[in-house]
């Protein structure tokens, strides 16, 4: 009788364990399933042929209409919500289904790591049926142009759709605060190290570590919030990174109470499309500082590294795209869907709303761009090269 | 100014929308919180709809998902041994004994008092707060937060384990989890073995719930007794109802200066960005047990170890909108998610805030208001009905528990790698409990990792080592320094009082279970 009631004690206590154990393989399954990062992808499918003349236009209509009919798109975000990227995303996905024939839905999924990297490599991996389109950094454009080697991904390999946000006409001014330099000279003449703050170790901060400055970037800031709190607190004597935005959203009392201003311009204006920065002087009369290069004496090789930097400012941009091998007539439909919307009036509106510039660069620019930046010498992708890896 | 935008908030917030949008988010919220690791979960559904709501609608919401989170949080932590949340890992300390000792109901009723409580102060410190937010926020900089980070690992290496070094070494432990992935400063990428997965490091909810909750629902199963049957065959009555409730406020209000100083502190840190909940926890659990005049029942069923912290959290919570809303500097990952929320919605949080949107920042304090009170009335209201989970088999409640712990350790990136990480980790935290090592200090370790690094580096590019000469950075020191050395007395003459053992042991298929190795 003991040991009978001890095996009902024991297989008792068993059935929760193999409840647990059913409960986990279900629980493998499922997500094995639903994962995508292991999913090898699917033969592309047979592109459609392309059409013959003017009278196939309809028929091509039709034939994306038909490709995406009650389908869902799922666009990939290299960030967490609620960043530029993240913005950008939601608010095309707002007005992009109607613009594609077919008018598909879409979700937008996080899949933040890397710099964007983990978004951007499972989109190189998602099917090539144009159900997946991901949003992720042109740094790593840039930073594959030059010759990082980014682990698990070549992202010359996707397919570019364009993009309709405008980051690249937004220059990062190097400022100040006013009790510690009002110019160039006076920082350089301060007799010990200046202290920026930066998010992110950017390629113009690193050329600062090439030049006889006595500029020390200090690191680590998670965003540019707390870079503009270091700088209020005194933490440091300024920032490498005071866009129009900081100025006009996180600190709008620098310019009322002239507290910290910009002194230099470290990217070459010249190279570069200044227009969102010239309106800022404009309307805040802030004087345009001065350039970097016309301040320190460079080399000639120190002024083709900062010309590439200067390129990397210049494409900067966030960029839409679509795992390779997506047939063609998808290709099309999309970069048209996301033209349309870039040049649509409410959409700009809805941007402006949260504080971001609209604006659109097509596939061929962004592709000209990364064929420029391969176009420079090796021994200055090089140096470039070395920033990245530090 | 501020009297005509807060009579514009009281205006806003006596209107259907949100009124009832309030009220949506809160039971949202207050379901999310009671299931350990899906806390934000709500909050990444409403970001989804977010673009198409309109702010009165939307943020309301989302601040009522937010908010009953820290009430709710206590439920696992108290029932199963689990930490609900980052912010309630101190609760599980004393709540589970109490659990296991038929007191359930009056654990949960406290810790809901104490939120309520330290609710109301962090209100009223973000009420107060909000206009001078940038003058409060530069007193502190990045050597205040790293000793502050210190300080965190310290006070949990002395408060989780009768042994200290065991406790320091497993949350050094913790710490070298944490940085497997990239660094915080210039991303460069470590310990990633060359996979893609942990590129991005391991995810703090499978790590934690495996950690955690596998163990301990291990250790229930082999028991074969549900948790309340513990403290049955130990002589204890089981004990629920609406007195249960009564009992509760009436030890609340006889701690009331713990609840205040606790909810002090707990604002006080929170108002400073960066810090984290964790530390928070730790710190007010390690301050009431270094305070109080007789200590010597912490981490066995004190209730004040679960009054300290809760009215902490509340507080913490509320104040923590203050550099968010203010300065667009968000305190942790839920003020990261909000503020990013807010921007969706077409409202720049930071400065401008201030000037162009204040009435909006009275009405998102009345919500937090009005969110934290229906909260944690309605978890009181709840409170014997929950606690009687304690007294369900384990047959019964295993299965559900179960498949609510796998599916959140996946939920936050839909990874299968995430539950590889949950079922190891939970192996790993079998192991420790077998061998008696302290579990909890890995888990701070883990959390405040990032954050000391991150404001090491800083502070020493920043200030060198002159650091140690800030006025702020010394009185920091000395109160851990100063805790500490009365932490220490106090293990010391708890083990002399209970003749040099640390505790009860009991009979478990996975040996002592931790609950017995705390001072």
């Amino acid at each position: 009788m003991d040991n009978r009631s001890n095996t009902q004690r024991r297989f008792r206590r068993m059935i929760p364990l193999r409840s647990a154990a059913a409960v986990a393989v279900l629980a493998l399954v499922a997500s094995a399933c639903g994962s995508s990062d292991s999913a090898a992808p699917a033969p592309s499918p047979a592109p459609a042929p392309a059409p013959a003349g003017p009278d196939d236009a309809e028929l091509l209509r039709q034939q994306i209409e038909d490709h995406f009919q009650g389908e869902t798109i799922e666009f990939l975000v290299g960030f967490n919500p609620g960043g530029a990227y993240d913005t950008h995303a939601r608010v095309l996905a707002e007005f992009l289904p109607s613009v594609i024939p077919g008018s598909p839905a879409i979700v937008v999924q996080n899949v933040p790591g890397g710099v964007s990297l983990n978004a951007a490599r499972q989109l190189a991996l998602s099917r090539p049926d144009g159900f997946t389109m991901g949003v992720y950094s042109s740094n790593l454009d840039f930073q594959s142009a030059v010759g990082v080697s980014l682990p698990g991904l070549d992202p010359r390999l996707l397919i570019q759709l364009g993009t309709a946000l405008n980051w690249w006409s937004s220059v990062p001014m190097w400022c100040a605060r006013t009790d510690v330099a009002t110019s160039f000279e006076e920082l350089v003449g301060l007799g010990r190290e200046v202290r920026f703050a930066q998010p992110s170790l950017f390629p113009a901060a690193a050329f600062m570590d090439l030049i006889d400055v006595p500029f020390t970037n200090v690191l680590g800031y998670p965003g540019v919030p707390d870079v503009v709190q270091a700088v209020n607190s005194k933490e440091a004597d300024g920032s490498g990174w005071c866009t129009w935005e900081t100025f006009d959203n996180l600190a709008p009392e620098w310019v009322v109470s002239e507290s910290v201003l910009p002194v230099f311009y470290a990217h070459d204006l010249d190279l570069l499309d200044g227009e969102v920065n010239a309106e800022w002087h404009a309307r805040t009369g802030v004087p345009v500082p001065p350039m970097l290069k016309d301040l320190v004496r460079l080399t000639d090789e120190q002024l083709k590294i900062l010309e590439l930097v200067s390129l990397e400012q210049f494409t900067s941009t966030q960029n839409i795209a679509v795992s390779p091998g997506t047939p063609d007539f998808v290709v099309g439909a999309l970069r048209d869907a996301i033209r349309q919307v870039a040049e649509s009036e409410e959409y700009q509106a809805a941007m402006r709303e949260r504080n971001r510039v609209p604006g659109y660069r097509s596939p061929e620019e962004i592709d000209a761009n990364v064929a420029a930046i391969l176009g420079y010498p090796d021994e200055v992708k090089a140096v470039v090269r070395a920033m990245f890896e530090k | 100014m501020y009297m005509q935008a807060f009579s514009e908030a009281l205006g806003l917030l006596f209107t259907w929308q949100v009124l009832i949008s309030l009220a949506i988010g809160t039971v949202g919220g207050l379901v999310g919180g009671a299931l350990p690791g899906t806390g934000l979960a709500g909050l990444f559904v409403l970001i989804g709809f977010a673009y198409t709501l309109d702010p009165l609608v939307a943020i309301p919401m989302a601040i009522g998902f937010i908010v009953p989170v820290a009430t709710t949080d206590a439920i696992p932590a108290v029932i199963l041994g689990v930490p609900g949340s980052a912010s309630t890992q101190a609760v599980i300390m004393d709540g589970y004994p109490l659990a296991r000792r038929g007191e359930a109901a009056w654990a949960l009723a406290s810790a809901y008092w104490s939120s309520i409580f330290g609710g109301m102060v962090g209100v009223l410190t973000l009420l107060l707060a909000i206009p001078f937010a940038r003058s409060i926020i530069n007193l502190m900089g990045s050597p205040e937060l790293l000793v502050i980070g210190l300080l965190g690992i310290g006070i949990v290496g002395l408060v989780s384990s009768g042994d200290s070094l065991r406790g320091l070494i497993a949350g050094a432990l913790g710490m070298l989890v944490a940085m497997v992935g990239s660094d915080p400063i210039i991303g460069s990428t470590r310990l990633e073995l060359g996979t893609i997965y942990l590129l991005g490091g391991i995810g703090i909810i499978p790590f934690t719930l495996g950690l955690f909750a596998l163990p301990e629902l291990a250790t229930l199963v082999g028991r074969g007794r549900s948790i309340a049957e513990t403290g049955a065959a130990a002589g204890v009555e089981f004990r629920s109802g609406r007195s249960e409730v009564f009992r509760a406020l009436r030890t609340v209000i006889e701690n009331r200066w713990l609840v205040a100083r606790s909810a002090a502190v707990g604002a006080l840190i929170g108002v400073m960005p960066g810090v984290g909940l964790s530390v928070i926890d730790w710190l007010t659990y390690g301050l009431a047990k270094s305070t109080v005049k007789d200590p010597e029942m912490f981490g066995k069923g004190d209730i004040r170890g679960i009054i300290a912290p809760s009215s902490a959290d509340n507080a913490t919570l509320s104040a923590a909108l203050v550099p968010t809303l203010a300065l667009a500097i968000p305190g942790g990952l839920t003020m990261a998610i909000f503020l990013g929320f807010m921007t969706i919605v077409g409202i720049q949080p930071g400065p401008t805030m201030l000037t162009d949107n204040l009435s909006l920042i009275y009405l998102i304090i009345l919500c937090v208001f009005i969110a934290n009170t229906f909260a944690g009335g309605t978890a009181l209201l709840l409170s014997s009905q929950i606690a009687n989970l304690t007294r369900l088999r384990p047959a019964t409640l295993f299965p559900p528990v179960m498949a609510i712990l796998t599916l959140a350790a996946i939920q936050a990136s839909s990874s299968s790698y995430d539950l590889l990480v949950f079922l190891a980790f939970g192996i790993l935290g079998g192991v420790m409990v077998k061998t008696g090592w302290p579990r909890v200090p890995m888990i701070i370790g883990f959390v405040l990792a990032p954050i000391i690094e991150r404001y090491y580096w800083l502070t020493v590019q920043a200030y060198g080592w002159s650091f140690m000469r800030r006025p702020a950075v010394i009185i920091i020191v000395i109160i851990g320094f100063g805790t500490a050395i009365l932490l220490m007395r106090v293990t010391a003459k708890a083990k002399s009082f209970a003749g040099g053992s640390t505790g009860a042991t009991e009979d478990s298929p996975l040996g002592p279970s931790e609950n017995s190795n705390r001072e």
